[in-house]
């Protein structure tokens, strides 16, 4: 096939990044020069020290800013390829990083960084030890901002699911004692058995304050079970061992007369007694607060009633 | 016709070319602004090594010679670009005097074949277009060269580089032949062909 002469008036559309009129066959041709025109509307290169020392930079900047290729009809009319605006604003992106000053960019690395750090924790999907420590970081933020009142009474549970596997495995503990059986709960693992194995002996010597050194170290198991129950525990009614929680509130004739009517809690929570779950009750009514709730714990373990601690401990708010 | 940079028009701009003629910074970053891209661009394409620095060195020298410039924005576009042309041409014989050392980096080691992404993007990419074009003859790059980045007339390319005006249309229809050959010797599936719409 013999190919058309590109005639003088084609050349010049052909020039301005055009296809001319019926010649389809120069779309490649007109593509290729629109690319290389598209450089001239770019923003102008850095001017040498010798240069910059005669221009306005600040109007130099403003207007780069504000108006790249405004007032120029031939960017207008020229069609850009989105593969080629694409890499403009790429390029246009790392340009302003890299113009950024040092300490800038150190900022806004350590920002992202972080962001995407607490992100990931937030998700749970860190490293265990990393996913530990962060929840760990997260359920003392929390407890800080309860602490200086930052943070509402009934706020959301700290982040990490934490405190919910704790208070379950309490419950699912005094279940287990109360039916007598000697399974172990898999998810369990040993502190909480060894939680359980504090609560009945501390619950033996609840009523009378003969063991005061298994009852503080159950006392301080316990608070800090707790202080990371707060939150759910508001929420506890509903859930299935939530019987046994309510049930282990109060005082400890109620508590007794409730459990003996109650057919789930059984005498696993009357063994539990108001030793090893009071500690808790009086931690939760002082929340935040964590030394009235250890005393309140410590005179309960010694056999006080929980009836003076909780009154004590929470006096404020409700009096 | 203004090519590049922002905020000057036809009508403003013999009011900055007097500010600028009256030594304003403010005026002088305009020119800058709207012209050194088109500049940069044009010193890329004749192949120059630093053509940052030598649109610099194009600009120093033209707000210099400011004070006997008379004439309208395309004249002022025909002077900025003489002076381009001549201080390429002028780099262009130094390097082929002393000969140069090109510092290697992996973009430009024709060995190192980019990734698809990268082969997709320079398809009629700035870079590929500016390789087609450094393959013509001196004289047909120079005037496609003006012609596209300058904006320039043939008659104000005639001047510059020193050739009658209808030398020049034969250079540019040539150049222009030329290319469209070489695009279809090396026509991509994303170009269209006319063989597979017959």
């Amino acid at each position: 096939m013999r190919t058309q002469r590109i005639t003088d008036q084609q050349a010049t559309a052909l020039l301005r990044g055009r296809v001319p009129q019926g010649r389809d066959d120069l779309e490649p041709l007109s593509a290729m020069v629109g690319a290389l025109r598209l450089s001239s509307f770019d923003a102008p290169p850095q001017p040498s020290a010798h240069l910059a020392a005669r221009l306005d930079l600040d109007r130099l900047n403003w207007l780069s800013a504000s108006a790249p290729g405004a007032g120029a009809p031939g960017c207008r009319d020229l069609e850009i390829a989105p593969a080629v605006r694409a890499g403009i604003r790429k390029r246009t992106l790392v340009g302003w990083f890299a113009g950024l000053g040092v300490a800038a960019q150190l900022v806004l690395g350590a920002g992202a960084v972080t962001a995407s750090a607490a992100g990931i924790g937030m998700a749970g999907a860190l490293p265990p030890v990393a996913q530990q420590l962060f929840d760990e970081a997260a359920a003392a933020v929390a407890d800080t901002g309860t602490l200086l009142g930052l943070v509402p009474e009934q706020a959301p549970a700290p982040v990490g699911g934490t405190p919910d596997v704790a208070h379950r495995d309490v419950t699912e503990h005094a279940d287990q004692s109360d039916s007598g059986s000697q399974t172990v709960d898999p998810e369990a693992g040993e502190d909480a058995l060894h939680d359980v194995d504090q609560t009945s002996s501390a619950s033996d010597g609840a009523g009378n304050g003969d063991e005061p050194e298994s009852a503080v170290s159950e006392d301080k198991t316990t608070q800090d079970n707790a202080s990371r129950d707060k939150a759910p525990k508001d929420k506890a009614p509903k859930d299935k061992s939530g019987n046994a929680d309510k049930e282990s509130r109060g005082n400890g004739k109620s508590d007794t007369e409730t459990r003996a009517g109650t057919p789930d809690s059984g005498s696993a929570a009357g063994k539990q007694g108001g030793g090893a779950a009071e500690p808790g009750d009086a931690a939760d009514d002082a929340p935040g607060n964590g030394a009235p709730a250890k005393e309140a714990a410590d005179k309960v373990a010694k056999g006080d009633g929980l009836a003076k601690t909780s009154k004590k401990s929470s006096g404020d708010p409700y009096p | 016709m203004t090519i590049a940079g922002a905020g000057l028009r036809g009508d403003t701009f013999p009011t900055v070319l007097l500010a600028a003629q009256a030594g304003a910074s403010w005026a002088l970053s305009d020119l800058w602004l709207q012209f050194a891209p088109a500049v940069h661009g044009f010193l890329k394409s004749k192949g120059s090594a630093e053509p940052e620095d030598l649109t610099s060195d194009v600009f120093l020298a033209v707000f210099d010679q400011l004070g006997s410039f008379h004439g309208d924005e395309a004249a002022f576009r025909s002077f900025v670009f003489t002076i381009a042309y001549r201080r390429v041409v002028d780099e262009l014989r130094k390097r082929a005097r002393r000969g140069t050392t090109v510092e290697w980096t992996p973009d430009t080691d024709p060995r190192c074949t980019g990734s698809a992404e990268d082969e997709a993007f320079d398809r009629i990419g700035e870079e590929r277009a500016r390789a087609l074009i450094e393959e013509l003859p001196v004289d047909q790059r120079n005037v496609l060269s003006l012609r596209i980045f300058g904006d320039l007339t043939i008659e104000q390319i005639a001047e510059v580089v020193g050739k009658r005006p209808g030398a020049v249309k034969a250079l540019q229809r040539r150049g222009l032949e030329a290319l469209r050959r070489k695009l279809e010797a090396t026509r991509t599936p994303a170009a269209s062909s006319r063989d597979s719409a017959k």
